[in-house]
This record gives structure tokens, C-alpha cells and sequence, in this order.
């Protein structure tokens, strides 16, 4: 399910960085820093990668339950979905 | 000599199928490409043989062949998904490995069927191993089109400052409201018997006023579609004014098109996960199928001797 901005926010703060959730998934083919795949999901524009992953990312859930913080990964990159979708001026 | 910008460009659009392959897609891909190309001549001598049977030496070339593969591609993709996250294989090149592999090996099992189709243990087993190999294509192509279809479902139940949209009205239906009770008490002349303590007035909204504020003016420009607002103003449409019945047949109309896109946004993340199950246990059945299958054939190749 879609987060708001709020919520967003919020579990964007909490995420730690350690990347367990990246190691877990089945859809991303190439290395990306987690902390630009935070900063992206909310600022600025997408890079390539980010935007690649994005729109492989198929919400799985995989990245749910290894998550040590309890976060969900998969709303996060609906959510990068949406903006991706949307356009730049998102 | 001018300068170029080194800042990525800006990446927007999200076409219907997502993206194209990753490279260790295309490498599986190709190299399931290339393992075929080499069997052409094999299979063409094959198919020119006295000896086209399940239980040939080709036959069992292509059983042993097929099941070590389906075996190899389906296991290690398991153990890699739920054991070892630090491996030094990505999950994705073992997922592309493992959705090619599934294809040939599945092909070279219907090779050492021969085309003999009759009701045995064998013939379950392959139609078991057609159904794991067709639920995994079609998966694929779920996993590519459902998240789409969620993704334009959630922006269409989200605003565009990124908020939910059926909080975001309601959240401006009740500052309307607010507003307009605060406008009326302001306006009402104060009765000259009325309590001077605070603790006499009621704190209470006046609920006999929310109908009048779905006017446009109060409304207009909002946008919004309200939930808990909505379903107040549900029960007072009996006193709604003529003038106010189309604006509340706007929100009525809203809300419905809003809790219909986040229903389909639901609908089409449940598809993704419970395919991925229908799949798991398609490939469960198969295993139970083709262990009877070597267990039955085995049988027979011990009493011929």
C-alpha cells in the first residue's frame, strides 16, 4: 500500500543503511548506494540507476522482513514508482 | 571550450512492461540461445534415428539432462534466496539463471517424452513440469505489468503534494467547517443572559451546520474527497438544500474513484505475491510427480534386468 508524505519521511529517517534490504532483493541488477536510494526517493532528480531499479522493482516484499528496523522497502519504491511515473516536476 | 555538466540527467516515464533486461538477464538469455543452436544437429540426428523413445539413449540423455537441470536452477535459487544473502551471486543474475534454466530444462524433458503422450506416470510429470515452467512465464509478466498498474492506481489515490487523498479532504472539509462555525459564532449577536465562565459553553461542533458548508464556495478548490466527513454528510442528505446535492454527488462520485484506485492498487500488489505462491506450489506438485515418475521407471529398469 502507498505511503504518504508523512510516513515517508518518517521511515526514511529511520532506515539505518545497512542494506539488508538491497542484499534481499531479486530485482536489482546492479550495486546502488542506500543512502542515494533514500535521498532519491524523496529529492531531486532520479539517477539512471535509481530510476532503472525503480522500474524493476516489482514489489515482491522480499525486502520487508529482513528489514532489522521493521521498514517497508516495497512502499518506499512504490512510491519512487509514482514519481517516476509522474515525471521529473513530481 | 565549453564545459558539459556531469549531473545524471533526469530520468522520467515508466513504460507499461518496465525496463529492458538487465545484463545478466540478456547473458542467461543468450546463452540459453547458444546452448540450443548446439543441439540442432544432435536433435536433427535424433529425430532421423530408428530409436525415437523415452526410454532410448537419447531419450535418457535428455531425461537426465533436463531434470539435473530443472533440479540445479530450482534449488539453488531457493538456497540462494533464503540462506545465503551475502553470497557473491546477486539474486538477480540467480533469478535470471534460474527463470532461463527452468525453460530448457522443461524443453528437454518434452524432447525425452518422444511425443508419447499415453496416461503414465511420466506424462504427469511433464504436464506438472509445463505448468511450473508456463506459471514462471507467466509471472514474469505479471511481475512487469502489476507493479505498473499499482504504481498509476496510487497516484491516482494520491495528491499531488504526495498526500493520501481521501485524508487530504477531509482534512479541508474540517478546517472549512471549523472555519464556518467560527464565522457564524462571530456573527451571532451575544445574548445579554449568556455565561460569562468559559465552562458553560459547549465545546461541541454544530452539527446541524456541516451541511451547509458543502457549498461551493466553502469547497471550491479543495479537490478532495472526505471519508468520516463524507459518511456525516451521508446521513444528513436529507437536509442538504437543493443548491448543495450536486457538489454532494461530486464527492460522493470522488470518493468512489478514489477507494476504487486504492482497491486496484491493492488488488494488483496481492496478484504479484500470490502468483509467486501458485508458482511454489505448482513447483511442489511437479517434484511429487516426477519423483513418482522415476520411482515407477525405476522399478521397470530393475525388473527388466
Amino acid at each position: 500500500m502507498h505511503y504518504a508524505t508523512p510516513q515517508l519521511m518518517e521511515e526514511l529517517t529511520a532506515c539505518i543503511a545497512c542494506s539488508e534490504c538491497l542484499l534481499a532483493c531479486p530485482a536489482l541488477a546492479e550495486a546502488i548506494p542506500i543512502k542515494a536510494l533514500n535521498w532519491e526517493t524523496l529529492h531531486g532528480p532520479l539517477s539512471p540507476d535509481i530510476a532503472r531499479f525503480a522500474q524493476r522493482c516489482y514489489q515482491c516484499g522480499a525486502c520487508v522482513p529482513v528489514c532489522p528496523v521493521g521498514l517497508h522497502r516495497d512502499a518506499m519504491m512504490l512510491w519512487l514508482k509514482v514519481r517516476l511515473l509522474l515525471g521529473p516536476d513530481s | 571550450m565549453t564545459r558539459t555538466s556531469a549531473r545524471p540527467p533526469i530520468q522520467a516515464g515508466y513504460p507499461m512492461l518496465g525496463s529492458h533486461g538487465s545484463r545478466a538477464q540478456w547473458l542467461a538469455r543468450l546463452t540459453a540461445l547458444g546452448i540450443g543452436i548446439c543441439l540442432i544437429y544432435p536433435l536433427y540426428l535424433y529425430l532421423h534415428s530408428d530409436d525415437i523413445a523415452p526410454d532410448s539413449a537419447w531419450g535418457y540423455g535428455f531425461a537426465i539432462c533436463g531434470t539435473a537441470l530443472l533440479i540445479l536452477v530450482g534449488v539453488s535459487y531457493s538456497v540462494r534466496k533464503r540462506l545465503n544473502r551475502h553470497a557473491p551471486i546477486r539474486l538477480h543474475t540467480m533469478l535470471a539463471w534460474h527463470a532461463v534454466g527452468g525453460v530448457v530444462g522443461v524443453l528437454l524433458i518434452v524432447l525425452h517424452s518422444a511425443g508419447n503422450f499415453n496416461a503414465r506416470s511420466g506424462t504427469y510429470a511433464l504436464y506438472g513440469l509445463l505448468a511450473v515452467a508456463l506459471s514462471g512465464i507467466i509471472g514474469r509478466l505479471i511481475d512487469r505489468l502489476c507493479p505498473r498498474l499499482a504504481t498509476a492506481a496510487a497516484a491516482q489515490a494520491m495528491t499531488e503534494a504526495g498526500e493520501d487523498r481521501l485524508y487530504a479532504l477531509e482534512q479541508k472539509l474540517e478546517a472549512a467547517q471549523q472555519l464556518q462555525h467560527a464565522r457564524r459564532r462571530a456573527r451571532r449577536p451575544r445574548k445579554a443572559n449568556m455565561p460569562w465562565d468559559l465552562a458553560y459553553h459547549t465545546l461541541d461542533p454544530e452539527n446541524d451546520a456541516i451541511p451547509g458548508l458543502l457549498t461551493h464556495e466553502t469547497m471550491s478548490g479543495t479537490g478532495f474527497v472526505p471519508t468520516r466527513a463524507w459518511r456525516y454528510v451521508g446521513s444528513h442528505t436529507a437536509q442538504l438544500l437543493p443548491h448543495q446535492r450536486p457538489f454532494a454527488d461530486y464527492l460522493h462520485q470522488q470518493t468512489t474513484l478514489t477507494r476504487a484506485a486504492m482497491g486496484r492498487e491493492q488488488f494488483y500488489l496481492h496478484m504479484v505475491r500470490v502468483w509467486r505462491r501458485v508458482h511454489v506450489l505448482l513447483c511442489v506438485a511437479a517434484l511429487g510427480l516426477l519423483i513418482w515418475h522415476l520411482t515407477y521407471a525405476a522399478m521397470l529398469l530393475l525388473d527388466a534386468r
